[in-house]
């Protein structure tokens, strides 16, 4: 099996598939970058900008109270509260008047003290109807969870004395810059389906250059020949897209910074308690995601190039299972909760390490498990449908 | 030794051969003539397990295609054409391959030296002319050292001299006991390496001896020229 392994490799290695697809990779992690080019980096005057905005917007809100006559006793509350909350907010407009300059820590540590204050006003209301800040391409939300994120978030940045660096900052360091992209800017579905696209073309390769005979008549089993292939699908696609990976981080490393991999993500695994995740443990986990999915589809890939005999048949039917998987599809029906068993759960790899899906799924690590064990299913049917076709070749 | 017994075929409605039983012993040659179309290659093709036979009909050495599949193929080396051979990959890739994959103990160098490949080996298929890739198909008959060798149309491309060589080639396998069945349009080369011809017409062998008759002769008897 080595020798095919070898031969497989080389014929693979010499394919023109393997630049196109790195430059897909590339381009696609490239795109936030691109989009920002010529721009001013006014990300932190933004920031800063956000604090000032909702400091004017509550003191709107307090002027329209005012006016209220005679006010009821809610009205007072409501203003009260207003006033409570302009108040954090202008310690925030305070410190951070001095903009670049500004000192880190008092920044952080007033930042920490509104959503401190945010998450008491919301425990003690629900529905309170507070300020929040607008960050640029970050949606925002009025529910608890999401106060508790903001304070283990800004918590961490105070202790670690942390600079925040918003999802939509125009130059941020590699470290966040790579992780943003994975998490939030490119959608897992176009990833997967670069590597489809790779697997697809690396599966049909045999049929479509005229070698399948020649493989039909080597003195090993088929399944050999086929472990072979996915050993190479292995050695080359995974390898080629971490090394875009780290070809993208030094591009915006050497103009942006590297950042920190100890930088934090806020999250919450059970929707009530908020808890962070340093860049480093996302980026473990996602490629600990992104090679269970792989496995799946490259054994999904080794199953079809069986039945089909084209690079296009096989293509479509692999995104039309990928497409299975997309928020889109999900949403049109009441899922059962068994469908957390199923891969399709899964190939959203960002909503489930984040927890942010609105399907029945498992943690990562279950997740991973149900891919895996899908590949091992995938596996069982490929063996079964060499046997079979060995059997058919057999005519009475 | 290759043994076929009762094989039939047909491709759609169209019946390509009809009870089919041959012997091909150790160290014969055995050519395979017929016209363009008639199915020459369908049968090579058959012999090595590509299209479906019944279970019993083929055996080599004593082995089942259907019981001992890999066995049987072990013993055996078909190529169809120069076009399967990888495009990107060297002359040395397909040799070193080979070598491996049939666990030949033949060694590369002396087959490359012996065919003139040395000043090929080392590049691409794809940059090779036709001859250059017909002598690549035979050094790798060469080194898998297969005891039976299925060889389709191998003179294509080739200029005399090369044409005598590779006649010497088959003679000298059939000395070490190798069975060779080679499919050709070239009467004269059949006349000169096989011990018997199969002429396949109207769906079956016509087994004819190799007693240094002309060959050409030979085929216009079975194959008249259309309005003579």
């Amino acid at each position: 099996m080595g020798a095919q392994y070898r031969i497989t490799l080389k014929r693979s290695l010499h394919s023109v598939t393997n630049l196109v697809i790195a430059a897909a990779f590339f381009l696609l992690l490239m795109s936030t970058s691109f989009s920002h080019y010529g721009q001013q980096d006014s990300t932190q005057a933004d920031l800063y900008g956000a604090y000032a905005t909702a400091g004017q917007a509550v003191d709107k809100t307090i002027t329209g109270i005012e006016k209220i006559k005679p006010a009821s006793a809610s009205v007072k509350a409501e203003l009260r509260q207003k006033k409570q909350e302009k108040d954090y907010l202008d310690q925030i407009t305070l410190v951070t008047s001095g903009g670049l300059s500004a000192n880190l820590d008092e920044v952080n540590r007033t930042v920490l003290a509104h959503a401190k204050y945010s998450l008491r006003a919301t425990e003690k209301d629900p529905h309170v109807q507070l300020q929040l800040i607008k960050y640029q391409d970050q949606p925002t939300s009025h529910k608890l969870i999401e106060r508790k994120k903001d304070v283990v978030f800004h918590t961490y940045l105070y202790q670690h004395h942390m600079r925040e660096i918003p999802i939509a900052a125009i130059k941020a360091p590699a470290a966040n810059y790579l992780s943003d992209a994975l998490l939030y800017h490119v959608s897992p579905f176009l990833i997967i389906a670069v590597f489809i696209v790779w697997l697809a073309e690396f599966f049909t390769t045999d049929k479509r250059e005229g070698n399948i005979d020649v493989t039909n008549t080597l003195p090993m089993g088929k399944m050999k020949v086929l472990i072979a292939k996915i050993g190479v699908a292995f050695t080359i696609a995974l390898p080629l897209f971490c090394l875009t990976l780290l070809a993208v981080f030094v591009v915006i490393g050497l103009s942006n910074g590297w950042g920190s991999l100890q930088y934090p993500i806020a999250y919450s695994l059970d929707g009530q308690h908020a808890a962070i995740m340093q860049l480093g443990e996302f980026l473990l986990m996602f490629l600990g995601a992104l090679v269970a999915i792989f496995c799946f589809f490259v054994m999904l890939s080794a199953l079809f190039s069986l039945i089909a005999s084209k690079m296009s048949s096989l293509l479509v039917a692999e995104l039309l299972v990928l497409l299975t998987g997309s928020s889109f599809m999900l949403g049109f029906t009441k899922l059962s909760p068994s469908f957390r068993f199923l891969p399709t759960a899964y190939f959203d790899y960002s909503a489930v390490i984040l927890n942010s899906h609105t399907w029945p799924s498992l943690d990562l690590a279950g997740g991973i498990n149900v891919l895996l064990s899908s590949t091992l299913a995938l596996l069982g049917c490929t063996t079964f449908v060499i046997y079979y076709r060995q059997r058919l070749l057999r005519r009475n | 030794m290759l043994e076929v017994h009762d094989l039939s075929f047909a491709y759609k409605d169209q019946q390509i051969f009809q009870h089919l039983s041959f012997t091909i012993q150790d160290g014969e040659i055995v050519g395979l003539v017929a016209p363009n179309g008639t199915g020459k290659t369908t049968l090579l093709k058959l012999l090595c397990g590509l299209l479906p036979t019944g279970i019993d009909t083929l055996k080599l050495n004593g082995l089942s295609l259907h019981a001992k599949r890999i066995a049987y193929l072990k013993q055996l080396f078909f190529l169809e054409s120069s076009n399967q051979l990888y495009q990107d990959l060297t002359v040395k890739d397909h040799l070193t391959y080979v070598k491996a994959v049939w666990h030949s103990k033949v060694e590369i160098e002396p087959v490359v030296e012996s065919l003139g490949m040395v000043g090929y080996y080392k590049k691409v298929i794809k940059d090779l002319s036709l001859g250059m890739k017909q002598h690549v198909l035979l050094a790798m008959y060469i080194i898998s050292d297969a005891q039976t060798m299925l060889i389709d149309e191998p003179l294509n491309g080739l200029d005399p001299t090369s044409i005598q060589e590779f006649e010497e080639v088959f003679l000298q396998l059939k000395a070490k006991g190798k069975s060779l069945v080679i499919s050709s349009h070239q009467m004269d080369s059949v006349g000169r390496t096989c011990d018997h011809v199969f002429f396949l017409k109207n769906q079956t062998l016509h087994n004819v001896a190799n007693t240094g008759q002309d060959m050409m002769s030979v085929y216009n008897h079975f194959f008249p020229k259309a309005g003579a």
